[in-house]
């Protein structure tokens, strides 16, 4: 099993091959999303295990994104990129939130 | 020749149910006789039920049908039963158990009342979670000494009633933790809990970074930070830096979900590992106060949730229903469930699969249950092993059903014709005397085409 920590690296780096796909829009939105990624770096949620089912849905996400760059698949790759600023977003927000108990 | 050590046997019965005697309530029941808890009650025993009544908002905690049907059995058997829980620590932003006050309001929403269980239920360890009977633990491996919630301590004898599931820093919630912690006064859960321990407590193991804290100005949830330390432990100073006097910390672990997402504390798998072990002695202190011979188990794996019963929410099962499970060893049982979860498939959907462990074989509650990655299903049990509380070893029975009969409805038992006959005479609910004896107005026939999945129907 891929550490939070470590599949949120992995998210940024298949985010920022996405700039390089020939979209202006989705370069710019990629390039958005890896801001709010690298923000979000050393943070203790990437340590918990509570992390990791929502970095690997980034992850999957983010690669999901990859291949519709890659097919050339505009349709696939407006709802992947949508599917993948959710998912960020949703990480971000827990990651973020206190509320998880401990106990 | 070395003697035969006969194992401690572990009464299951599945959670399958088509009839009245395999209903879940009617199998506790049966696996409660079965295992021989029946024989740990005289006639004139107070009998404390322990069970953990659930969170405000929580909603896999145990119905309180099955407490109300064990206090019945337990009258049967000429016992007086009350039903209990203890106080919390603080351990959330906004809890709802921590006094006798919140806990009985918390109780009695989620539906343990006298008037539901048919005998008193009670917070055991007084208004603050003072009260209690101190044990000494000279066999403990981590604890030397244990604080008994009263009301348990003083009882003949004790049931514990446990729903199984995860628990974020337990890793499991079974019997060991129903009394490791459950049965422990808050200040026995103190104590647990390592505060104050200068190694393992939060105090001593959590890694603090007060530069994390960005000052008032840029940190509007400032006044939640001080205020999230019932013993004032937490000061932002007229320099507007974050003071901690972390020698003095309880572990009472209320300021961790405002710390931890801001990185200014993070809680070290040390100190969740050294608790997880700490909750077998807590175990084995409660057993003590009440007599080895006079404490049962019965472990309800149903619902089984990832996390405990103390969040405000429950996440979906990550295992299907196991089934009920009685023993008179609180090691054997939870090994026996641990087991059991471990051979099951995982729930799709559930954060078994979100972990990858939703296959039969697969380790579930390392991964899907704990805050921290490196802590083990196997850390309670182990200890609790250790220190002489039981037996990881058990022999696994399987009752038969007892019969429909005797789960006839207890208030009237008679059969229906003996029940209703003289009151349908008198009060006729179906009117025989309309539509040539058929008693209402309904058309003869209809087409069943008009409504089958392949028909064509309008919204």
């Amino acid at each position: 099993m891929s550490r939070a920590g470590d599949l949120l690296e992995e998210v940024i780096a298949v985010t920022q091959g996405l700039a390089n796909g020939g979209y202006d829009d989705v370069a710019r939105r990629a390039g958005r999303l890896v801001g709010a990624l690298e923000g979000q770096r050393g943070k203790f949620f990437y340590k918990t295990l509570t992390g990791v089912p929502n970095a690997n849905r980034c992850k999957k996400a983010a690669e999901a994104a990859a291949a519709a760059v890659r097919s050339r698949d505009a349709s696939a790759l407006a709802s992947a990129m949508s599917k993948l600023e959710a998912e960020v977003q949703e990480m971000i927000s827990r990651a973020d939130a206190p509320g998880t108990v401990l106990t | 020749m070395n003697p035969v050590v006969k194992k401690p046997v572990v009464a299951f019965m599945d959670a399958r149910s088509s009839s009245p005697d395999t209903s879940l309530v009617a199998k506790m029941l049966t696996v409660f006789d079965a295992a021989g808890l029946d024989e740990i009650i005289s006639p004139g025993d107070v009998v404390a039920i322990k069970l953990h009544c659930g969170e405000w908002n929580n909603t896999a905690y145990l119905r309180p049908v099955y407490a109300r049907a064990l206090a019945d059995r337990v009258k049967e058997l000429g016992g007086r039963p009350f039903v209990c829980d203890t106080t919390t620590l603080p351990y959330a932003q906004f809890p709802s158990r921590v006094t006798e006050l919140d806990l009985l309001l918390s109780a009695e929403r989620n539906g343990f009342t006298s008037a539901t269980l048919g005998c008193p239920f009670i917070c055991a360890d007084g208004f603050v979670g003072t009260s209690d009977h101190r044990v000494d633990l000279p066999e403990g491996f981590l604890l030397k000494e244990a604080y008994i919630a009263q009301a348990i301590a003083a009882a003949d004898a004790l049931i514990a009633l446990t729903h199984f599931k995860g628990h974020a820093m337990g890793v499991i919630g079974g019997a060991l933790k129903n009394l490791g912690i459950g049965a422990q006064s808050k200040r026995g859960k103190f104590n647990v809990h390592l505060g104050g321990h200068p190694k393992y407590g939060m105090g001593g193991s959590g890694k603090y970074a007060p530069e994390a804290f960005k000052g008032k100005e840029s940190d509007p949830g400032w006044r939640a930070i001080e205020e999230s330390c019932p013993f004032d432990l937490l000061r932002i100073d007229d320099d507007d830096r974050l003071v901690w006097d972390s020698e003095r910390c309880t572990t009472c672990l209320g300021c961790g979900t405002l710390l931890a997402p801001r990185g200014i504390l993070e809680m070290s798998v040390e100190m969740f590992e050294a608790t997880d072990a700490a909750i077998a002695d807590g175990a084995l202190g409660a057993v003590k106060a009440v007599g080895r011979e006079k404490v049962g188990f019965v472990n309800m794996a149903i619902d089984v949730s990832p996390g405990c019963d103390c969040p405000a929410w429950a996440d979906t099962p990550v295992v299907p229903h196991l089934g009920v499970f009685a023993s008179k060893d609180p090691v054997a049982i939870d090994q026996a469930c641990v087991d059991m979860a471990t051979a099951a498939p995982g729930v799709r959907g559930s954060r078994a699969e979100d972990m990858g462990v939703d296959e039969p074989g697969d380790v579930k509650f390392d991964l899907v249950s704990p805050l921290l990655e490196g802590l083990s299903q196997q850390t309670t049990i182990n200890t609790a092993a250790l220190i002489g509380l039981g037996s990881r070893e058990y022999e696994l029975v399987r009752p038969e059903r007892a019969g429909n009969e005797k789960f006839a409805f207890p208030p009237d038992p008679r059969r229906n014709r003996v029940r209703f006959g003289r009151m349908f005479e008198k009060l006729q609910p179906f009117p025989y005397d309309r539509h040539g004896g058929r008693g209402f107005d309904r058309l003869p026939e209809v087409d069943f085409e008009k409504v089958h999945p392949k028909a064509d129907v309008e919204a």
